[in-house]
């Protein structure tokens, strides 16, 4: 046989795109390892969401859940982060409140990863960085960025439409792999919506009674800076937002429509008795206009375009001249957490108390990294 | 999930029709394009990516 | 010079070095320039990000591949020879109704799809012979087949297009129909009337027929007509009635075609060897996979060394008259669906105030024009493929007024957004 040209250019290029492939490969393979997480010793006991939906068992999607019970009886609140693995603030919040909380009266139930799927990939055509860190008292805590839907490894093929189940509302069919729109989710479809029948499942078992499902948005999605309520939680809501307002902190109270299904805000509120509240941050590596794209423009929250977009005036977009960095992100989470379950206490209801949360003032201060634990 | 693995397949398939036409191609830069659409069916192939 | 702006014009420098210079093709082309804006960018090699963008069109990619397939199949089978055929024997005496039924047939796939691809692959594979036939000039009834697969891109019930920008905004992928029918069918149906009455006269059924050359392509067997049946049948079932349809997909829907061909050509004899034809099918399909990749991966590095996010935030300062003239730029991007996500997401944010559904048709049509520009020109070169036409760009050049008829038409829509919607929602 004579080697032909065409061979010798053929396997040049074949050796290149499987060292290519074999380089790139293990880098995405990488980000499968489960993150560890050091709960505060108010931790009662875990469990997963199997134990709520057996469907589950066996899936990138069976996530750990976390239990905080006082001593005293009282309310049920569920915090979930991670429904979006791109939104960061969303998931290290519940990392934050995981490793600190104390809880004296009622329970707290916290799932940091509620798309486990989602933190093993990226998006593609938006060039996210696969980790980013958070500096700590002692050294760096390195954590997932993932994609906002669960990884095409987990459920493919998408349908060209996505059909809402049992609203039928259509939506773009990628659409099919996000969580937050999935509820009240199928114990027989794909694995995003059994994620969502397993979270409403565990609220329904957990007689949960005040639930808060954590986001960030692009600075120039018209809902930010704000809490969405299901009507029935209007005056929680309210009363939560006038007390963030005398405290400097503006909040944007936003009803959730009942028409736009699938959402936590609207379904969870539906289908269960709980009082559901979706936060939303600003988050600029979200954002269309955001520049040069990078771990540390999900920490800093600093992008020059956005500054740019701000003096235009020709956007309404969420941004301050400084930047949106993670730790004032955070610290709005966490305040306008507490608010609303101090809110709910006091309308008379069975109350929570949790204890050991950082104020705004002290994220803003000390830095997030002061309230998580380095890790390894 | 058995659509999943249905799916695999077709992308084996192309994959393998890929491979055929790369080994066939006479001219390099047309060898460098399949190529490229090649490192993506490997690595969903392999449920890498 | 702002940074970005230097890192833009090394990309765009590097890719027209590629495919003038160089010869490469597009989708390699495009992939260079993605490696010259990173190092340019000051990210290094950033092999991740590549390998990433490269996914971004995996779906469409996987759809071209295996649609190729089916289609090369039924071609071998000479099905979509008989079908010309039938169709001009059916509407002969009607020319301007031929034309219209013809137009329709054209867009079907990419109505069904949102992938203008399809359509020209398809039913406007179909077309071509037909319209030539029938006296149109080669490069007419390529440029007019061209503008019809686009009008199937923008056409309901699916348009990928509007779901990218709907999916940017948050905005439901809901009462879009009416806009969507609005950017599309007035087009199509002015398009073939002006070609038909600039080109074609009476139409004799005998002449044509002895023009259609389609010799060793004759119809199998009738029963070649079922996997056919079947494709169209169930691509409209699963988008329109999905409740009664399992979800399988495109690419299994065109995969149980192809195996329908198989075993009906088994069963009824003449043969067929589907590696030698899908070989044939995969080397068609190829430039538009490598481009899909590498426009992925063009993508990818515009984002991350922050020129995507440069370019919006420039034209935020655009007076209005210039906010219009954005949008006229949007084909130039080369790709309905990367410019409906590089300037339909954020156009849409700079029109806010009027009504969203039809901003985003507007959008949609001008975007969708992108699929017949360079630097890919992706329609058009299979148009030429198809004509056996070396130079695509004539198909391009015989466009031209169409293209600036779209974009008007187009531009108005985005203009009186506000009136339409009252009128029509």
């Amino acid at each position: 046989m004579t080697l032909e040209k065409k061979h010798i250019s053929a396997a040049i290029i074949l050796i290149a795109a499987a060292v290519i492939s074999i380089i790139t490969g293990r880098q995405f393979l990488a980000k499968h390892y489960p993150e560890t997480f050091y709960p505060s010793p108010g931790l009662t006991r875990t469990g997963k969401l199997s134990d709520y939906f057996s469907g589950l068992q066996g899936t990138e999607n069976d996530s750990r859940v976390y239990f905080f019970e006082g001593e005293e009886e009282g309310s049920t609140v569920l915090l979930l982060g991670g429904t979006h693995p791109n939104e960061a603030a969303s998931g290290l919040v519940a990392v934050l409140v995981l490793e600190n909380v104390e809880v004296t009266v009622g329970r707290l139930i916290v799932i940091p990863r509620a798309n486990r799927s989602g933190f093993t990939v990226n998006d593609p055509m938006e060039a996210h960085p696969q980790y980013y860190s958070i500096p700590t008292p002692n050294g760096e805590r390195r954590f997932k960025y993932g994609s906002r839907l669960t990884s095409p490894l987990d459920q493919w093929p998408d349908p060209l439409v996505y059909s809402h189940r049992p609203s039928g509302q259509r939506l773009s069919g990628f659409e099919t792999r996000n969580l937050n729109r999935a509820y009240p989710g199928r114990p027989d479809g794909s694995l995003t919506e059994k994620t969502a029948y397993g979270i409403v499942q565990l609220i329904k078992k957990e007689n949960v009674n005040v639930a808060f499902d954590l986001h960030e948005a692009a600075p120039e999605i018209p809902i930010i800076n704000a809490i969405v309520y299901h009507e029935k939680a209007e005056e929680v809501a309210l009363n939560a937002i006038f007390e963030l307002e005398m405290e400097g902190i503006s909040v944007s109270p936003e009803l959730s429509p009942s028409n736009f299904h699938g959402l936590s805000h609207r379904e969870w509120g539906d289908y269960t008795d709980v009082y559901p509240f979706l936060m939303e941050t600003s988050n600029p590596i979200q954002g269309r206009l955001r520049g040069e794209t990078s771990a540390e423009l999900i920490v800093e929250g600093v992008s020059p375009e956005y500054r740019m977009a701000l003096e235009s005036g020709a956007l309404q977009i969420a941004y301050k001249e400084t930047g949106e960095p993670i730790e004032r992100r955070v610290a709005r989470h966490v305040t306008c957490f507490r608010r609303v379950i101090e809110a709910y206490n006091q309308l008379g209801n069975k109350p929570v108390i949790l204890e050991n949360l950082p104020e705004y003032e002290d994220i803003l201060q000390n830095g997030v990294g002061a309230y998580i634990v380095a890790g390894k | 999930m058995i659509l999943y693995w249905i799916y695999i397949v077709i992308t084996a398939f192309i994959f393998i029709m890929l491979m055929m036409e790369f080994w066939k191609e006479d001219d390099w830069r047309k060898q460098i394009a399949i190529a490229m659409v090649m490192v993506v069916f490997i690595l969903r192939i392999l449920q890498i990516r | 010079m702002d940074y970005q702006l230097i890192i833009l014009i090394a990309m765009l420098a590097m890719f027209v070095l590629g495919v003038i210079k160089l010869k490469l093709p597009a989708g390699v082309s495009l992939m260079l320039a993605g490696v010259v804006g990173a190092l340019v960018g000051g990210e290094g090699l950033p092999l991740r990000h590549l390998v990433e963008g490269a996914f971004g069109f995996f779906e469409p990619i996987l759809i071209i591949a295996v649609g190729m397939i089916f289609m090369e199949l039924l071609k071998s089978r000479g099905v979509l020879a008989s079908i010309s055929v039938g169709s001009l024997k059916a509407f002969h005496r009607f020319p301007t109704l031929l034309i219209i039924a013809l137009a329709v047939f054209v867009m079907f796939p990419g109505t069904m799809t949102g992938l203008a691809t399809m359509s020209i692959l398809t039913t406007g594979a179909l077309a071509l012979p037909l319209l030539i036939a029938m006296g149109m000039p080669k490069l007419s009834a390529g440029s007019l087949v061209v503008m019809l697969s686009v009008c199937g891109e923008v056409a309901p019930p699916i348009c990928v297009p509007a779901m990218i920008i709907g999916g940017g905004v948050d905005m439901p992928y809901i009462g879009l129909a009416k806009p969507l029918f609005l950017a599309s069918f007035p087009i199509a149906i002015i398009l073939s009337l002006v070609y038909r009455f600039k080109y074609l006269g009476r139409v004799d059924l005998d002449e044509i027929t002895r023009k259609l050359e389609f010799g060793e392509e004759k119809l199998q067997s009738r029963l070649d007509f079922i996997p056919l049946v079947f494709v169209i049948v169930y691509m409209v079932g699963e988008t329109m009635l999905h409740g009664y349809f399992i979800h399988l997909g495109i690419p299994l829907i065109f995969a149980i075609g192809i195996l329908m061909i198989v075993g009906i050509s088994i069963f009824t004899g003449g043969g067929v060897s589907i590696f030698k034809v899908s070989g044939a099918g995969m080397k068609k399909a190829m430039p538009v996979m490598a481009i899909l990749a590498g426009v992925g991966i063009f993508l990818e590095i515009l984002t991350l060394t922050g020129v995507r996010g440069y370019l919006t935030v420039n034209a935020l300062f655009l007076p209005d008259a210039l906010k219009y003239s954005i949008a006229m730029m949007m084909p130039f991007l080369g790709s309905a669906y990367g410019s409906a996500s590089i300037i339909g997401v954020p156009l849409l944010y700079v029109f806010i105030g009027k009504n969203e559904l039809v901003v985003t048709s507007g959008l949609v049509l001008m975007a969708s024009l992108g699929d017949l520009m360079p630097p890919p020109s992706l329609l058009c070169s299979y148009a030429a493929q198809m004509l056996k036409e070396k130079n695509h760009f004539k198909i391009l050049r015989r466009s031209l007024w169409p293209i600036i008829f779209a974009l008007i038409f187009g531009l108005l829509i985005l203009i009186f957004a506000t009136q339409i919607a009252n009128i029509i929602l």
